[in-house]
């Protein structure tokens, strides 16, 4: 019985498995870190002593039960720039594939430095992304789609080890809980309970990149739209695992995000959380889908699979 | 070699437990399970990043809502050599000089600053965790404020929400605009001296 047990443990957690989707999802979630950390050359001045938190603060600004044993900001603030400029190229090479395990590792410590810094000023993306940022740094996520395998091909792709495998598995539960979790969260609201949550989202002009106002036209899409979202959040982790509502949830999901990100502005939000959606592709799929998106990969796919 | 990939599946296997277990409570801390693992399960979710709470948009989603600012500068003090026989070639700069207080809102209300959405986002973000304690007002925003505005003596917080009608109203008052359905209402309101003297506080 123990040995059943241990074999399925075994199987679900550390069978290996294909690097693809985790490429993908490298490459949407480090573009999309790239780019917010781009614009944190905008706000640099955020994260010192003339900002609204001295650096003395730092910790106490978080809620007690949230500060953490000591900061990653290893470096005083008046190497921001540099600082910010180093995260940026390792971004970039880890977009492009180039690096591994150390350098996402030093890239996490750095984000994880600057999110501490000046914790008020963080959102949802800021902090989703550096969590997966963080499972990341454990994986070989630069086997495949990396830019070296353009100019040397391989002869072939390795498929993930124990610890790549693990974590894979634990970045498809993270997601499933951070869903689960905010559906939970929404039915402790009488609004969302009542169907007109969404009209407070959709009506308040600090969330949204238009007018919305005119769906009160049409009041019965707003609570439609409100309990599909609950729906879809509380039942995340059940129709992702089942794989005849796996591709219908994520389809849920990827017009939902959509819909943040272009209708609130909260596009790096959308696309860190839709980049761990290639993780519960299909391989195969991918492997296709790849092909027909990079016909010139193809050859070499090919050649070096051979 | 057999052994040793056993022995790290294992520890990994502890460490897999451990994370999910932490990932379950740490959005719930406060509740009997978080309060029991504090110990053992905070140290490691605060300093990878776990904890966090999932609850975007809810319980129930923000209002509009701002910061409103009043800058006062202090009154013009009359002494015998900044009188007014004595002003005659002082420069626009005299000490009788009332300055108005000034308005202002943060973040900044219709900005038409060049800078990423997301500075906007940031700023915001940065608001709404202002207001939930008017110590964060006292204590981080004043003074920063006051830093803005060089040689005012004191500067008053004013937490605006501006309300958004239910559905229903919207709906059965189609003919009027949004901003005339819609209410203000003032939640906190504090005031720091810019030149000192308070009493140290500690968030």
């Amino acid at each position: 019985m123990i040995k059943k047990l241990w074999a399925q443990w075994d199987w679900f957690w550390f069978a290996p498995q294909s690097l693809l989707g985790l490429a993908y999802m490298r490459i949407m979630l480090c573009a999309t870190l790239l780019y917010m950390n781009i614009t944190r050359f905008y706000n640099l001045e955020f994260y010192t002593d003339s900002s609204w938190i001295p650096r003395v603060q730092a910790m106490k600004v978080m809620p007690e039960l949230g500060r953490p044993l000591f900061m990653w900001m290893f470096w005083p603030d008046s190497m921001n720039f540099a600082m910010n400029l180093v995260l940026v190229i390792f971004l970039g090479l880890l977009t492009l594939g180039i690096g591994g395990r150390w350098l996402m590792w030093i890239t996490w410590i750095i984000n994880a430095g600057f999110l501490q810094r000046n914790y008020a000023v963080n959102f949802g993306a800021d902090i989703i992304g550096a969590l997966f940022l963080f499972y990341m740094s454990f994986t070989q996520s630069c086997e495949r789609l990396s830019i070296k395998n353009l100019i040397l091909p391989k002869t072939q792709f390795r498929q993930s080890d124990i610890l790549s495998s693990a974590m894979i598995r634990m970045m498809q539960v993270q997601i499933s809980v951070i869903y689960a979790y905010t559906g939970w969260e929404k039915l402790k609201g009488g609004s969302w309970w009542d169907g007109t949550a969404l009209w407070s989202v959709l009506a308040n002009p600090q969330m949204t990149t238009m007018d919305f106002s005119f769906l009160r036209h049409f009041p019965w899409v707003i609570p439609v739209i409100g309990y599909v979202t609950i729906l879809f959040e509380i039942y995340f982790p059940a129709m992702v695992v089942w794989h005849r509502t796996r591709y219908i949830c994520l389809m849920l999901g990827l017009s939902f995000h959509a819909g943040i990100g272009l209708f609130m502005g909260l596009m790096p939000f959308a696309t860190v959380m839709v980049s761990t959606y290639f993780l519960f592709l299909d391989p195969q799929l991918l492997e296709k889908g790849t092909c027909l998106l990079l016909p010139k990969l193809r050859v070499k796919v090919r050649t070096s699979d051979t | 070699m057999k052994k040793v990939k056993l022995l790290f599946k294992a520890l990994l296997s502890l460490w897999i437990v451990y994370n999910i277990f932490v990932m379950l409570v740490m959005p719930n801390v406060g509740a009997y399970f978080g309060r029991v693992t504090a110990n053992v399960v905070t140290p490691y979710a605060n300093t990878v990043g776990l904890n966090a709470g999932w609850n975007f948009f809810s319980p129930e989603p923000a209002h509009p809502m701002y910061l409103k600012y009043t800058v006062y500068y202090p009154e013009p003090e009359i002494t015998p050599e900044n009188a007014p026989e004595s002003e005659e070639g002082s420069g626009s700069s005299s000490p009788l000089e009332e300055r108005d207080p000034v308005e202002g809102y943060f973040p900044v209300q219709n900005d038409k600053r060049d800078v990423p959405n997301i500075t906007h986002k940031r700023e915001w973000a940065l608001m709404r965790y202002m207001v939930l304690d008017a110590k964060r007002l006292r204590i981080l925003m004043g003074p920063w404020l006051c830093r803005q505005y060089p040689g005012a003596v004191s500067i008053t917080m004013e937490h605006v929400i501006e309300t958004i009608p239910f559905l229903d109203q919207a709906v059965r008052f189609q003919d009027e605009s949004m901003k005339d359905l819609s209410k203000e209402v003032q939640s906190l309101r504090e005031t720091v001296s810019c030149q000192g003297g308070m009493d140290e506080e500690s968030l």
